[in-house]
């Protein structure tokens, strides 16, 4: 198994808070990565650790090493930009930008110079990727607030996937969502898969279950426990984690 | 029932105030009307020579235009820098609140500022530059604060998809944050030209010359507004000018100061609307 990417321990601190404590953890390549805990356990921080959008975050403080296909992204002659470009983000409110539909797909390539029917070409085929094209093809001029949050947090995806990442980085992409708007967005995860790594954070045990290959159960900043999502949750190791898949805690 | 006698009185005195403001709205149509029946194209569009306000009016027009071109692009990435880039110390919020107090220092204490620094220390003269940067001093705290305002107005979420898409720092800002914010900066604008509308004392010793003729050729010449022209032939050379003529300028100048202060409102109404989703 190929570790696409792998953290050592990663401390965080939010000013004088420690927020991740030793934090060992490995994105297998081109796997669904979930990490499950209770809220405040520090997932999405972490998940924020692997892009270094951390650093937008006022106060934040990161130790530790975050290797990219064995290359430390904190080093000094690393560029967040870089890194950035290389590992996507969808986060858990849709937060589209204000402009229209297709700009919000073009860009992520825009700023990486892609233009002309280049770039149509590949808005076209992200938006078709996250299942939104029949949606807004007769309406990519119009502003992407119009859409439904569904259909938002589809753009999200589609303008993450437009550029091509190695990685991709979910923060909870479901919790703004109804049930049905869910299940497609988890079905698009699946089908991602096949050609991306993907790290989804989420607080949804039966979610994590259903589209993950990997779980990470993360609890008080400290991961507990990280195995196939399979035995993770047929026979977890640590006494915690079999508490927490029980819901004695949450 | 000790409620409902607090209610009472602060109702009582809600609509006394708004019956004072309303009388003092009407008081002012009163006593301007005799000047609208002197508002014609003719007394618009000819010359000072033949009892018409040309010049005032493209004075005014050249002081607002110049002083908000120089003040828009400084004072958006003034506000955006302070904003977007500044860390967050003590410093920055100093700088930040003598912006604010800036705002609430007396015209004419910027007059007399660009008298000695315009006028005479660059040798600019008293010429419509020195009113244009005089102006522009004044506008700056106005036009820094509404752009700072809408610039926070931009949800976090906003930059946080730009830059994790691999966008930098200065794409976002240009690509992202300044287009979406463009109507607010237009506001800004608008507010600051509301600000200096009315203004006379500002440009009293750096801008303006009664006894010039004519409209300035360079921008070395001094130049005649509404407000300068009034303030002469009220003070300095009354009886010069018929009243109802008087009147006519005045309400000239008052429907230029309400109609740029409407403007602003109603963009900054359009503005705030936008980002509820």
């Amino acid at each position: 198994m190929k570790f696409k990417m792998e953290t050592i321990d990663l401390n965080v601190w939010y000013g004088r808070k420690h927020v991740l404590k030793d934090v060992c953890f490995k994105v297998p390549e081109k796997k669904v990565t979930a990490v499950i805990g209770p809220s405040g356990c520090g997932k999405s921080t972490l998940l924020r650790c692997l892009n270094r959008m951390i650093e937008v975050v006022n106060d934040a403080k990161v130790k530790g090493k975050v290797l990219l296909d064995g290359r430390n992204i904190y080093d000094s002659n690393v560029d967040a930009v870089e890194v950035r470009k290389k590992v996507g983000m969808v986060f858990q409110k849709p937060n589209p930008l204000p402009k229209s539909i297709f700009e919000n797909v073009a860009f992520g390539l825009k700023i990486r110079g892609i233009r002309g029917a280049e770039l149509v070409r590949r808005v076209e085929e992200a938006l078709r990727d996250a299942g939104l094209w029949r949606d807004v093809k007769d309406r990519l001029t119009e502003s992407a607030f119009k859409l439904s949050v569904g259909q938002q947090q589809r753009l999200c995806i589609a303008r993450t996937i437009a550029v091509r990442p190695e990685v991709i980085l979910m923060d909870e992409p479901c919790s703004a969502l109804d049930p049905i708007t869910s299940a497609k967005i988890e079905e698009l995860i699946k089908k991602l898969s096949d050609k991306y790594t993907i790290v989804v954070v989420t607080h949804n045990m039966q979610q994590a279950r259903r589209i993950s290959d990997y779980t990470a159960f993360l609890y008080m900043g400290r991961l507990i426990e990280w195995n196939s999502t399979e035995e993770l949750f047929e026979q977890p190791q640590k006494e915690l984690t079999k508490s927490y898949l029980k819901g004695r805690f949450g | 029932m000790r409620g409902r006698f607090i209610d009472r009185i602060l109702m009582a005195v809600c609509g006394l105030s708004f019956t004072l403001l309303a009388l003092a709205l009407v008081g002012l149509l009163y006593i301007l009307s005799p000047g609208l029946k002197t508002i014609t194209p003719s007394f618009l569009f000819s010359s000072i020579h033949e009892g018409g306000v040309l010049e005032p009016i493209v004075g005014t027009v050249y002081l607002f235009a110049g002083g908000a071109a120089i003040v828009a692009p400084i004072g958006t990435f003034t506000a955006v820098y302070m904003v977007e880039y500044a860390p967050k110390s003590l410093l920055t919020r100093l700088v930040d609140k003598t912006i604010n107090n800036l705002a609430g220092v007396p015209s004419i204490i910027f007059g007399l500022f660009g008298f000695t620094f315009f006028c005479k220390f660059m040798g600019l003269g008293v010429s419509l530059l020195s009113g244009w940067l005089t102006m522009a001093c004044m506008m700056l705290p106005i036009m820094v604060r509404s752009v700072e305002e809408v610039l926070r107005t931009v949800p976090e979420s906003v930059r946080e998809a730009s830059l994790s898409l691999g966008a930098t720092k200065w794409q976002t800002v240009r690509h992202v944050i300044l287009p979406a914010v463009m109507p607010g900066i237009l506001t800004g604008i608008v507010l600051s030209m509301a600000r200096i509308s009315g203004e006379t004392a500002a440009i009293l010793f750096t801008a303006c010359f009664y006894t010039m003729r004519g409209l300035p050729r360079t921008v070395l010449d001094p130049v005649l507004t509404l407000t300068y022209y009034l303030f002469i032939h009220v003070v300095a050379e009354p009886g010069e000018l018929d009243m109802p003529s008087l009147f006519g300028l005045a309400l000239t100048l008052f429907m230029v100061t309400v109609t740029l202060c409407s403007a602003a409102f109603a963009l900054r109404a359009y503005f705030r609307r936008r980002w509820r989703i």
